[in-house]
């Protein structure tokens, strides 16, 4: 365990850079906006990356491919929201969904 | 006041945003058990959760931290997680506005305020969705650390199914966004691509790699041109 200090110093400086990413990030957007092609593909990028963001939450551990409780709570929350289900229930039933089959001793 | 309260309830954009932050308080508990459970400090995982607001990338650096890597390490791999705010901020640069409020929205611009802007068809909305969710969060998030920490193991996050809650989040605020037919493969693409990647590319940094897809809409925009 390295020392305290260390690890909270390191902390603020991981605020500080997350923080200089996101400033970036907003800059970058406002000098390439003035180009219309790129204007779209902007928001595209970001959805790329969010459905990515939930894929890899959504299918493995961080190091390889999870188990099957969980991918099928998140389907069901899918299948749920697609047919218009209010957030606070579709998220309610992903985790009973994983919940349920985990206490049916599936993975 | 209860009426404030009362109306501000009935607005289906402040239901949302609430129930964001209710689902990333479910995760923080998560995250500060973890935290505590590795021998650090219980009010680290909440103070890290209000200045650097990107949980994926505190539970690495706190799960790096408390396993003897150095700080300063674990502080670069948790910067490497959140390079993802780089193309968010691009995208969602509309919702940012000027003065005080600008530098509050870029702090709160993570997974899910982005998702939920980005989810809202009419300009004016999404950049309300995006404040409120990202405030929801900043809110929720350590709160949730702060129990999780002082309730520690008590909560097994499998057998609750609370590890199916996030990418169930991002998941729903998507399907809006997938009802344009032009998006459907790229983002096929991009998490076939990222869900590979993860085996090999540095923790975190795998869903980046989904950008890989990019030039997949580009070549469907050509075509239709």
């Amino acid at each position: 365990m390295p020392e305290l200090l260390t690890v909270v110093l390191a902390g603020l400086g991981l605020a500080v850079g997350t923080y200089a990413i996101r400033t970036t990030g907003g800059v970058a957007g406002e000098l390439l906006e003035s180009r219309p092609r790129i204007e779209s593909l902007m928001e595209d990028g970001a959805v790329l990356v969010l459905a990515s963001v939930m894929a890899t939450a959504a299918l493995t551990d961080g190091v390889g491919i999870a188990g099957c409780a969980r991918p099928a709570g998140v389907a069901l929350a899918g299948v749920l929201a697609w047919r218009g289900v209010p957030l606070p229930v579709v998220l309610v039933a992903a985790a009973a969904g994983a919940a349920g089959l985990r206490a049916l001793g599936v993975a | 006041m209860v009426n404030v309260a009362g109306s501000a309830l009935r607005d289906p954009l402040v239901r949302g945003g609430l129930s964001m932050g209710l689902a990333v308080a479910l995760i923080g508990i998560a995250y500060g058990a973890l935290t505590v459970d590795g021998g650090l400090p219980v009010w680290l995982a909440p103070l890290l959760g209000v200045v650097v607001l990107a949980g994926a990338s505190e539970m690495l650096f706190v799960g790096l931290a408390a396993g003897g890597t150095s700080p300063w390490l674990a502080m670069v791999a948790a910067l490497l997680v959140n390079t993802r705010h780089l193309p968010y901020g691009m995208a969602v640069r509309r919702f940012l506005g000027d003065g005080w409020k600008r530098l509050v929205r870029t702090h709160v611009m993570n997974d899910e305020s982005v998702a939920y802007g980005l989810a809202q068809r009419d300009p004016d909305h999404a950049r309300r969705a995006y404040t409120i969710a990202g405030l929801s969060v900043l809110v929720g998030w350590p709160l949730g650390a702060l129990a999780g920490g002082l309730l520690g193991q008590v909560i097994d996050q499998e057998a609750w199914g609370l590890d199916a809650v996030f990418p169930a989040v991002i998941l729903a605020l998507l399907l809006p966004a997938l009802h344009e037919s032009r998006l459907r493969l790229p983002v096929l693409v991009a998490a076939v691509v990222s869900v590979t990647a993860v085996a090999w590319a540095p923790a975190g940094l795998a869903p980046v790699l989904g950008l890989l897809a990019l030039p997949l809409v580009l070549l469907r925009r050509w075509r239709h041109a």
